[in-house]
C-alpha cells in the first residue's frame, strides 16, 4: 500500500470528495466505514450513502456559497466518537471535502466532566421545583394572602379533611385545591379533577363511583370510578353547586361513611381520601333556596376557605403583575421590563371581576404583541372598562346629584369592605379626597 | 419501492429521558442509572406505514441542551421531525422548551414538531410540572404527549404520532 494511503489511519481520520451538488468523486477507502451497504461510492449522493448527513442537502449549498466550514461536533459510533466536518475544496471552490476525525479521547474527557456538572444541575433545578409545590409561587404578601397561606399549611398537616374553597372566578380556587395537596400528599399520590358542571348527571354518578359490567347500555366492563382513584390521595370537585340533589345525597352518604356502591353493583366499597371542593357561587345562599342541601353543605364547610377577589389584594395586584411578566417572558422568551407607571395605575384601577385570571389573561395579551421596552396603558385590554362615562344618562326629569354622590360613596365602601384606600380606588379618587367626601355627607365608617 | 427514510431528533434540557426514550422505544429497555449523551447516538427503527411503505426512522438522540453552554444546532439539520422533551419533575427543564422550539425551527424550519412531558411515573396531574408543561404546550399550540420511559406510557404514541405527521410526503 501506498505511504499516502495508509496516512489517514495513522492520523485516525478518513475522508471523501464531492462535487458540487453532493456527488462523492473520490474516498479514501476507510471512508467506506461510514457509509455502510456500500463497496463503492463513486456517483453516489453523499446524504444517501451517509446516515449521518440525510438531509442536508441544505448544507453544502451554504458552505459553498459561504466559503465557511460545517461541523457535527460529535457523533458516537460503535464505542468511538467521530466529529464530522464539510469543507470546501479547491480554489476556485469547486467541490466539499467531507472528512471524519476521531476524537474518543476528547470525548470521554467532556463526558467525564459534563457528567458531574449534569447531575449537579438536574439535584438543584429538582430542588427550585419543590419550592413551587410548596406553595412558593403563590404569590401575594397582603394580610388575606398570607392568611390564606398559613391555612394550607396547616390543613396539608391534618388528617384528611374536608375543604371547601369558595371564592370568584378566577381567583386562585383551582391552584390552591393543587397546592393542598401537593403540601400533603406529595408528588405521586392521585390527584383527581372533576368538574361537576362538565357532565350530565347520568354520566357524572358512573364518573364518581364507577360502574359494573351492564349497569348501562354501554357498560362492557366494570369501571372504577374517581372516587376510587382518588384513594390515598385527593378528590377535587369543582363547581359543585351544579352536582344534581340526588347526586348531592350520594356524596354526603359518602363523606359520612366513606363507603359508596359502584353504578349497578350490589357491593359497598370503603376508600380513604381528602375531598376539596370548590364553588364560585355562595352555596349559603343555594341552601335558603333550595337547590344546595344544607347538610352536605355543613359536611363539606368544615374548613371554609374564602378566597379573596383580586381587587381585595391591594398590593399583590402589582406583586402579581410583575409576576407574570416574568413568567411570560419566559414563556415567548421575551424581556419585557415591566410597565409603565401609567399601565400600573390602569391595573390598580381597574375591578378585575375576572380576578387573578384574568389580569394574566390581560398581561398574555399585551406580551404577544410587545417585542421590547415597557407595557404601556394601551397595551392593556380591559374587558369592563370603567362605563360610568358613557352609560349614566341623565334622566328626563333630572337627578338629586349629592344624593347621587353619597349612594356611590357608600356603594363604593361597602364593595371595599369598608377599606377607604380599596374604596378610592374603585371611584378613581385619592384616598384625602375621598376621606373629604365622607365627612361632607357625614358618612362615618 | 426504495426506502424512504426520515430523521428525527429529540432535543430537550439535560436529564429529562430522551435516551431513556429512544431505548424504550427501540429496544423495549429501560436503566434506571443516569449516563450523560456527549455528541449524538443515532438510532435506526424499521417501521411500516398503513399503505405498507417501510420507513427507517433515524433516531437522533441529541445531547441535552444547556442554556448556557450552547449546543450545536447543526445536529437539528435536515430534520424531518423534532420531539421536543421536558421532565415533568423541573420547571426549568419546561420553561426552556420556547426558547429551544425557537433556535430549532431556524436550523430545520420544515420539522414536524411535538412536545414530550416526561417521567410521568413521578408527578400527579397537581404537579406545578404537569401544570406548566399543559399550560406552555397548549401556549404552542403543538401536540404534546405525557410520557414515561420508565413503564412506556405513550412512548409509542409519540413515534406513531410524529411519523403520521411527517407522512404527508412520506406514504
Ligand atoms: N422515573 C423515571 N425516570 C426516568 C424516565 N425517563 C428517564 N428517567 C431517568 O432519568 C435519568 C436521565 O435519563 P436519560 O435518558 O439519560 O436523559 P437524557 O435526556 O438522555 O440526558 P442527557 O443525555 O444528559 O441530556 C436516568 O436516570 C433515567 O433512568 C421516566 O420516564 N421515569
Ligand atoms: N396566588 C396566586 N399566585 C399566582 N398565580 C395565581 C395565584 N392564584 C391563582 N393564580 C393563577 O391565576 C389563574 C386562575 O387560577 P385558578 O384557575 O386556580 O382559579 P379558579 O378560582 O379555580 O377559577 P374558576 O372559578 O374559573 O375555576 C391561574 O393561571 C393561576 O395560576
Ligand atoms: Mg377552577
Ligand atoms: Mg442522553
Amino acid at each position: 500500500m501506498p505511504w499516502r494511503d495508509q496516512l489517514p489511519d495513522l492520523l485516525r481520520f478518513t475522508f471523501a470528495y464531492a462535487d458540487k451538488k453532493g456527488i462523492i468523486r473520490d474516498y479514501h477507502s476507510s471512508f467506506l466505514h461510514f457509509t455502510p451497504g456500500y463497496s463503492d461510492l463513486r456517483g453516489e449522493p453523499l446524504c444517501e450513502a451517509v446516515p449521518e448527513l440525510l438531509g442536508m442537502e441544505s448544507v453544502w449549498r451554504a458552505v459553498l456559497k459561504g466559503k465557511t466550514s460545517f461541523e457535527l461536533p460529535f457523533i458516537n459510533k460503535q464505542n468511538a466518537t467521530f466529529t464530522c466536518q464539510i469543507f470546501p475544496a479547491g480554489h476556485p471552490v469547486s467541490g466539499l471535502w467531507i472528512v471524519f476525525r476521531d476524537v474518543t479521547a476528547l470525548a470521554k474527557q467532556t463526558e467525564e466532566i459534563q457528567q458531574k456538572k449534569n447531575e449537579i444541575r438536574i439535584l438543584q433545578a429538582r430542588l427550585d421545583t419543590r419550592g413551587h409545590i410548596a406553595g412558593g409561587d403563590l404569590i401575594g404578601e397582603s394580610p388575606a394572602m398570607q392568611k390564606l397561606k398559613q391555612m394550607i399549611t396547616r390543613l396539608a398537616q391534618v388528617r384528611p379533611t374536608s375543604v371547601l374553597l369558595q371564592g370568584e372566578t378566577g381567583t386562585g380556587k383551582s391552584t390552591i385545591a393543587r397546592v393542598i395537596h401537593q403540601a400533603a400528599h406529595g408528588s405521586t399520590a392521585p390527584f383527581v379533577e372533576i368538574n361537576c358542571a362538565a357532565l350530565p348527571e347520568n354520566l357524572l354518578e358512573a364518573e364518581l363511583f364507577g360502574s359494573v359490567k351492564g349497569a348501562y347500555t354501554h357498560a362492557v366492563h366494570d369501571r372504577k370510578g374517581l372516587v376510587e382513584e382518588a384513594h390515598g390521595g385527593t378528590l377535587f370537585l369543582d363547581e359543585i353547586s351544579e352536582l344534581s340533589l340526588p347526586l348531592q345525597t350520594k356524596l354526603l352518604t359518602f363523606l359520612e361513611t366513606r363507603r359508596f356502591r359502584p353504578l349497578g353493583s350490589n357491593s359497598e366499597k370503603t376508600v380513604e381520601t381528602r375531598l376539596i371542593a370548590a364553588s364560585n357561587k355562595d352555596l349559603q345562599k343555594l341552601t335558603e333556596n333550595g337547590t344546595f342541601r344544607e347538610d352536605l353543605f355543613y359536611r363539606l364547610n368544615v374548613v371554609p376557605v374564602r378566597l379573596p377577589a383580586l381587587r381585595e389584594l391591594d398590593n399583590d395586584i402589582i406583586l402579581l403583575a410583575d409576576h407574570f411578566v416574568a413568567f411570560f417572558n419566559r414563556r415567548f422568551n421575551k424581556s419585557i421590563k415591566g410597565f409603565t407607571s401609567g399601565a400600573y395605575k390602569a391595573i390598580t384601577r381597574y375591578t378585575w371581576p375576572g380576578n387573578i385570571r384574568e389580569l394574566s389573561n390581560c398581561i398574555e395579551r399585551a406580551m404577544i404583541f410587545k417585542d421590547e421596552g415597557c407595557i404601556e396603558t394601551d397595551d392593556l385590554v380591559f374587558h369592563h372598562p370603567p362605563r360610568a362615562k358613557e352609560h349614566i344618562l341623565l334622566p328626563e326629569n333630572g337627578i338629586d346629584l349629592q344624593e347621587l354622590e353619597k349612594k356611590l360613596l357608600l356603594e363604593a365602601l361597602e364593595k371595599a369592605g369598608g377599606n377607604k384606600s380599596r374604596a378610592a380606588r374603585l371611584l378613581n379618587l385619592t384616598r384625602d379626597t375621598l376621606r373629604y367626601r365622607l365627612e361632607k355627607y357625614n358618612i362615618d365608617r | 419501492m426504495s426506502l424512504i427514510k426520515k430523521k428525527i431528533c429529540l432535543a430537550g434540557d439535560i436529564g429529562v429521558g430522551k435516551t431513556s426514550l429512544i431505548r424504550r422505544y427501540v429496544e423495549n429497555l429501560f436503566a434506571d442509572d443516569y449516563l450523560t449523551t456527549i455528541g449524538v447516538n443515532i438510532s435506526q427503527k424499521k417501521i411500516r406505514c398503513e399503505n405498507g411503505q417501510s420507513v427507517l426512522l433515524l433516531i437522533w438522540d441529541v445531547e441535552g441542551f444547556h442554556p448556557r453552554d450552547a449546543v450545536s444546532v447543526n445536529y437539528y439539520t435536515g430534520a424531518a421531525g423534532v420531539i421536543m422533551v421536558a421532565d415533568l419533575t423541573r420547571l426549568a427543564s419546561i420553561e426552556m422548551i420556547p426558547s429551544m422550539l425557537k433556535a430549532i425551527k431556524k436550523t430545520a424550519p420544515n420539522a414536524e414538531s411535538i412536545l414530550v412531558g416526561n417521567k410521568t411515573d413521578l408527578v400527579n396531574t397537581a404537579h406545578p410540572g404537569y401544570q406548566s408543561f399543559l399550560g406552555i404546550s397548549r401556549g404552542l399550540g403543538l401536540p404534546y404527549y405525557t410520557t414515561s420511559a420508565k413503564n412506556g406510557q405513550n412512548v409509542e404514541k409519540v413515534f406513531q404520532h410524529l411519523t403520521t405527521a411527517m407522512r404527508k410526503e412520506t406514504c
